[in-house]
């Protein structure tokens, strides 16, 4: 509740004209430093990078295409994922890798055998919470299905002999815990078949602070951080 | 070329780890990708590390691709330009906007559904905008983000002095961005 004056004088700012110039890389110096503090703090003027972006990228669609040599992608290859196959069930460094970028987020993800892995009508559901009352943001993924949830969390962690404890909720039911979220901000949680149920359209996530070791009771005894509720990802 | 449902549903599969969507989107795009890293760098070599580092911040970066505001072919195609902007900047020993950290601003920017409906389609009418400039502003446009110009560079190709090329520039910008919103 800091800046409810400064939002109000919503004029374009100056910086906004920038924005073009930015996106084709014409900005240099002092005026490109001051124009990406800028970025830090107004999602409007990146969602205007953005859509330059979009709008120069048909320059590129016309260029013409040319194949590159398959060393590329052997190379590629090699840097990616090593020499070697992992088994599905260690890829889960690979995905620590893939999302290593994403900030202020928890992530979980479900993992299937590898069969569905690769089957053609996977279907991802997300779902993100993020507290009012505390610095901590959560976004959740996983597969339909059994499996391990992957998460990655940032934000300020449980106090001292408290846990984050992790809970879905069905319409009409009472909430079933999927486990005390790891330490750490990449971990993961296996689920057990009547948890893996609970990933599904419809189903609320909801995290709530807990003594170390989760519920005594089996149900949320601790505060509710916050709630967010499972949706389609994208359809695989 | 591949539909962007179905580049789309590449990046999401790649975003849980999937290997073979990798190669099936390698496949169908890097050919283009290729095409505008060769433009940019004008170097074979170049271009191939350009390449790789593309792919693999495409493949860092996937799960990311939901919030970043851009359809599936501008993305892929934004991330190679950026990439080989950067390599061509530092060859020349010069640090320029335009480079890779626009990554984390796409990640921030959170456009909505309207937003991401806006932009799919905003693919083609650049070239339309394009053509209500004068050729010479038209042209240093398409110097600026396809051959990675500086503004130095383009005043001195279009033999005008710095801060005209600056002024058309900036008109030309704002011009466009008439156009593209009209």
């Amino acid at each position: 509740m800091t800046n409810d004056v400064e939002t109000n004088t919503a004029q374009t700012s100056p910086d906004k004209d920038k924005a073009g110039e930015y996106a084709l890389g014409l900005l240099e110096g002092a005026e490109r430093d001051a124009f990406e503090a800028q970025l830090q703090s107004d999602p409007s003027l990146a969602l205007e990078v953005a859509r330059w972006q979009e709008h120069f990228a048909a320059l590129g669609m016309d260029v013409e295409e040319v194949a590159p040599p398959v060393s590329v992608l052997k190379i590629l290859k090699r840097e990616l994922w090593g020499e070697n196959q992992m088994p599905w069930h260690r890829r889960i460094r690979v995905w620590e890798y893939a999302i290593g970028g994403m900030a202020a987020a928890l992530v979980a993800y479900a993992v299937f055998s590898s069969d569905a892995f690769y089957e053609a009508e996977v279907r991802v559901l997300q779902a993100s919470i993020s507290s009012s009352e505390i610095d901590l943001q959560v976004a959740f993924a996983s597969n339909v299905g059994t499996g391990l949830l992957r998460i990655e969390q940032a934000g300020v962690a449980p106090a001292q002999g408290r846990v984050f404890e992790l809970w879905a909720i069905a319409e009409g039911a009472a909430p079933v815990s999927l486990g005390v979220l790891p330490q750490g901000r990449v971990t993961a949680l296996r689920l057990d078949e009547t948890q893996s149920a609970l990933v599904r359209v419809g189903v609320t996530f909801a995290l709530s602070d807990e003594p170390t070791g989760g519920s005594p009771t089996g149900a949320p005894t601790g505060p509710v951080l916050g709630v967010g509720a499972l949706q389609v990802l994208t359809n695989l | 070329m591949r539909t962007p449902e179905q580049i789309e549903k590449w990046i999401a599969q790649m975003a849980l780890g999937d290997r073979i969507a990798f190669e099936s989107l390698y496949d169908a795009t890097s050919a283009k990708l290729f095409g505008v890293s060769l433009r940019v760098l004008k170097n074979t070599a170049l271009a191939e590390e350009a390449l790789q580092n593309t792919y693999f911040k495409v493949w860092r970066n996937a799960s990311r691709y939901q919030v970043n505001g851009l359809s599936p072919m501008s993305w892929l195609i934004t991330i190679a330009r950026n990439t080989a902007l950067d390599s061509l900047r530092t060859q020349k020993n010069l640090e320029i906007s335009g480079g890779s950290d626009l990554m984390d601003t796409f990640a921030d920017s959170k456009p909505g559904p309207e937003d991401l409906a806006i932009a799919s389609s905003q693919n083609e009418v650049l070239r339309v905008c394009l053509t209500e400039l004068d050729d010479a502003h038209a042209r240093a446009i398409r110097g600026a983000y396809l051959d990675g110009k500086t503004y130095a560079e383009l005043a001195s190709d279009a033999k005008v002095p710095l801060n005209t090329m600056r002024t058309w520039l900036r008109r030309s910008l704002i011009k466009l961005r008439e156009c593209l919103t009209r």
